[in-house]
Parts: structure tokens; C-alpha cells; sequence
């Protein structure tokens, strides 16, 4: 369950949406895989269960994402300019042209989800498009295609379900060792407390094995980064449309007062503060570092 | 989340004051942001209530001109400002004034305003627009009655604005305007009929 190529960092109550889809899903997850254990289901069993689960998880994170994030698939004739802009960057990396979907939100953001470039899709926000130009919308989109053509997500979901695995493991350690070591006379006592146990142990290896993703992740944004300002020729365009999603543009609404308060929302105010846990919890490195590559590889690209 | 302060007839005095600042800074808006007065302010009143239990019935363009005439003729002292009532496309409706002197806008939408607080439709009032021209481009200041603040505008078309100039205008003018420091709250209003 993977959706970390945003363009952005900044939109916590995203962020949290896809935090909570993911650990929803582990936990259940892995409470599913205890129980089955404690029941003395045997572990070729196990191991049956949650690969079918993994392959339902695979194939269908995209449409969990894109339902996760309320976004919609839209056709050429509803999003003519959109497509254009797809149309013309896929043609300039020569590959497939992925489904185009926007999410109906105010929070500046954009990204790509999906297997593999065959069935891939990539998704903006109406608040990015509100903000951005045509040609740093092209900018972000080419970073999106960029995730699409390195299989970011593949990449991300394999080592997604490698943590799931190691931390099955441990669990299946912790089982045999309690196994091995003691009298069945005490486990009968100690067995809802052992289930407990094991569990706990296996969500906290796949807590840490999510933070050395994240790790990953960062480095593969800025390799994004990179191939989307490679695609569109032009690294500044991409670096602006950044500046502009980040900091205090992002804070700055899109919607008319009218007609937001007109959706009887009376004077929302969009949660998108707070940045003080972002290092470590974020799948993307700081938007002043970035910028600062993407005006150096500019200097570079000029310089050709 | 910003209820009214202003209960009845007691006047707002910190948020007329606040509201008045615009004509105070006026020369900082000319000279350092060169900002071309337009000699015109809207006042926007939300067709109705947000609060349920407010009984008061929708208010009219009628109503709304009769309140804002018998507001601006009651003080004979100064000049009338003249004025018209129009509904935009929201049912949103909106006074604007006309005058050169932004100290008479300024006075004349205080006094609409506190005629309306004081006959009971103070959660009505939504904004006063104040439009300036820079260069060719429209630029607003946007005068909010809930926050007590005023933020920038610059629409660049029918769904776009311009936020980087909003930001550098609201970061030149910090002492001459009050500002609203929350930009979550900054919300546009597009083709308003000021």
C-alpha cells in the first residue's frame, strides 16, 4: 500500500490520510497473521494467506490510493489541457501514457501510483492547478512520469512488503522460541499474553523498517526531481512550482469565500501546519534542498 | 470559529478602527506598493445567516439599500456618499461606493456596517472590498468583518491569483494595515461587482 511519490511534502492532513490507510493496513495485517498463529494454523498456511493478500494488496493499492485521496480518473474530453500536457511528456520519454486523475482539494499536490509504467496513474489536486503555471504544472507532472518510468512505486511496495515480512519473522521467532523454550503447561496461561507480545514485537519492526523506507523514498525524489527537469528542459519551472506548494503559498486558499461558504463550511481553515517531525517521517527531503539542486542542475544543463 | 464580539447596538470601535486604517494608509499603499486608488469600496453582506437560530429574514437588495441610505443620510454633517446595491452570481449582495476620498469610503462603509449590526444583521457582513489598480493589473484589499483583518487580493483570471505579489504586498505594508497574520483565511472573491 504505497503512495509516496507526492511532489510535496507539506500537506499533513494527506499525509495522514495515507499514514493511516498504511498503518490500518499493517496493523491489520499483522493481528491477522497472529491470530491465525495463535490458532495453531501451521506456517506454510500463514505464509499461503499472506501472499494472496500481498497480491490483492499489489494489485489494487492503486485504486486505494486514488479512493484514499478522493481522486477521480478523467478522460480526454474532460481534462483536454491536462491530457495535452501528459500527452507531450510521455512522447518526449517514450513511454506509455498513464491513466490522469485530479483529486477534488484545495492542498497543493500531485502524485503517481500504480505497478508499473503499463498501469500506471498519475493525479493532481485542484489546488495545485489553481497555483501553479502551465509550466510548472508540466514540471511536477514530469516528476510524477519520472516516479512512473523508475517503478518508485514498485520498488516502494517490495520493500514495503519486506518489512511486513521481516516482521512476520520476528514474530515467527518470538513463537518458537516461546515454544522451544517452555513447559506447554505455562503456555496455556501465558497465551493470550504471548499473542499480545508477539504482536507488539512485529509492529515495532515494522515501524523501523517503514523509517528506513521513508529513507529510500527521499533519495528517489530527488532522482524524480532530476528526470522531471531533464524531461521538460526546464529545472527552474519545476523549482518554482515547489517554492510555491511549500511554505506560505500552500497556506493561502484557492476557493472563493463565497463558495465555500456557500458549502455551509463555514470558515474552514485547511490543516496544513506543522513541520516538526517532517525529517524523519518524510518520504521527501527538504524543498530548499531540492530547489537547490534543480538551480544546479540548471547552471549544468545551460551549461551543455 | 470567530464568533461575533459585537453584540447589539455597542459599537465595534477596534474593528471600525481597523477597518478606517485603510485611508490612513493610503500614501504607503501609493508609494511603496504603487497602487492606483480607484475611489470605490464594496461591502458584501452574505444573503443569509450563518447562525441557525438568527430569525432575521434574508435581506434584500431593497433592504440593503434602504438600510445603507438611511445609514448615510442620517448624518448630515458630511457629504453623502453615493451608492448602489447589487447581487452577484453568489446571491452574495454588495453596496458600493463611490468617492475619491478613502477616508469618506471608509467612514461611509462603518457607518452601513454598524447600521447593520445595530438592526440586528451583523453576522451578515462578510467583507469590504477595497480595489486598487497597479499598472493594468487589479489588485484588492480585502477588509474581513470576522477576522478583523484585512489580506490582499490579485486575481490573474477567473480561478487564478497572484499569490507571490499578495504575500510581498502583505509583507511591505505591516505597520500601515492591520494584516490577517492566518493566510488560511485569506480567501479570494473573483469578479465581485466593486
Amino acid at each position: 500500500m504505497v503512495m509516496r511519490n507526492r511532489v510535496s511534502r507539506r500537506d499533513w492532513g494527506l499525509t495522514f490520510r495515507m499514514w493511516f490507510v498504511m498503518a490500518t493496513l499493517a496493523i491489520v495485517y499483522l493481528a491477522f497473521v497472529a491470530i491465525l498463529n495463535g490458532l495453531g494454523v501451521p506456517w506454510v498456511g500463514v505464509a499461503v494467506i499472506a501472499g494472496i493478500m500481498l497480491f490483492v494488496q499489489f494489485f489494487f493499492s492503486d485504486k486505494l490510493v486514488l479512493w484514499s485521496m478522493r481522486a477521480r480518473v478523467v478522460k480526454p474530453e474532460e481534462e483536454p489541457k491536462l491530457h495535452a500536457m501528459v500527452d507531450r511528456l510521455v512522447e518526449q520519454a517514450r513511454m506509455p501514457k498513464p491513466k490522469v486523475a485530479v483529486a477534488n482539494s484545495e492542498v497543493p499536490n500531485a502524485f503517481a501510483t500504480g505497478r508499473g509504467p503499463k498501469n500506471a496513474v498519475i493525479c493532481v489536486t485542484t489546488g495545485i492547478r489553481r497555483r501553479l503555471t502551465d509550466e510548472e504544472l508540466e514540471g511536477v507532472l514530469g516528476h510524477e512520469l519520472t516516479h512512473v518510468l523508475n517503478r518508485d512505486v514498485m520498488v516502494i511496495t517490495l520493500a514495503s512488503f519486506f518489512a511486513t515480512v521481516a516482521a512476520m519473522l520476528m514474530q515467527m521467532m518470538f513463537w518458537m522460541g516461546l515454544f522451544g523454550g517452555m513447559g506447554r503447561s505455562r503456555d496455556r496461561d501465558n497465551g493470550a499474553g504471548a499473542i499480545m507480545i508477539a504482536y507488539l514485537v512485529s509492529v515495532l519492526v515494522y515501524f523501523v523498517a517503514n523509517l528506513l523506507i521513508l529513507a529510500i523514498s527521499r533519495y528517489r525524489e530527488y532522482a524524480a526531481d532530476r528526470g522531471g527537469a531533464v524531461l521538460t528542459g526546464a529545472p527552474s519551472k519545476l523549482a518554482s512550482a515547489l517554492t510555491k506548494i511549500s511554505g506560505a503559498i500552500a497556506r493561502i486558499p484557492t476557493e472563493d469565500l463565497r463558495k465555500v461558504e456557500g458549502a455551509n463550511a463555514f470558515f474552514i481553515v485547511s490543516a496544513l501546519k506543522g513541520d516538526s517531525l517532517a525529517e524523519l517521517f518524510s518520504s521527501h527531503p527538504p524543498v530548499h534542498k531540492r530547489v537547490e539542486r534543480l538551480r544546479a542542475l540548471e547552471r549544468e544543463l545551460e551549461g551543455i | 470559529m470567530w464568533p461575533f464580539r459585537r453584540g447589539g447596538g455597542k459599537a465595534a470601535s477596534g474593528v471600525t478602527l481597523r477597518l478606517s486604517s485603510i485611508a490612513t494608509a493610503l500614501p504607503a499603499l501609493t508609494d511603496k506598493l504603487e497602487l492606483q486608488p480607484r475611489g470605490r469600496a464594496g461591502l458584501c453582506f452574505r444573503p443569509s445567516s450563518p447562525n441557525k437560530r438568527n430569525k432575521l429574514q434574508a435581506l434584500t437588495q431593497d433592504t440593503v439599500a434602504v438600510l445603507a441610505g438611511d445609514a448615510l443620510s442620517s448624518d448630515l454633517g458630511s457629504p453623502a456618499v453615493p451608492f448602489k446595491v447589487e447581487k452577484d452570481s453568489f446571491g452574495y449582495l454588495w453596496v458600493v461606493f463611490r468617492d475619491a476620498s478613502y477616508e469618506a469610503l471608509a467612514s461611509a462603509v462603518i457607518k452601513v456596517a454598524d447600521a447593520a449590526v445595530r438592526q440586528g444583521y451583523g453576522d451578515r457582513l462578510a467583507v469590504t472590498l477595497f480595489p486598487f489598480k497597479r499598472g493594468q493589473q487589479d489588485v484588492f484589499w480585502i477588509f474581513n468583518f470576522a477576522s478583523g483583518r484585512f489580506y490582499p487580493f490579485v486575481p490573474t483570471n477567473d480561478t487564478q491569483r497572484d499569490n507571490e505579489l499578495e504575500l510581498s504586498m502583505a509583507r511591505t505594508v505591516p505597520k500601515e494595515l492591520p494584516i490577517d497574520p492566518a493566510l488560511e483565511r485569506w480567501r479570494g472573491l473573483w469578479g465581485a461587482p466593486v
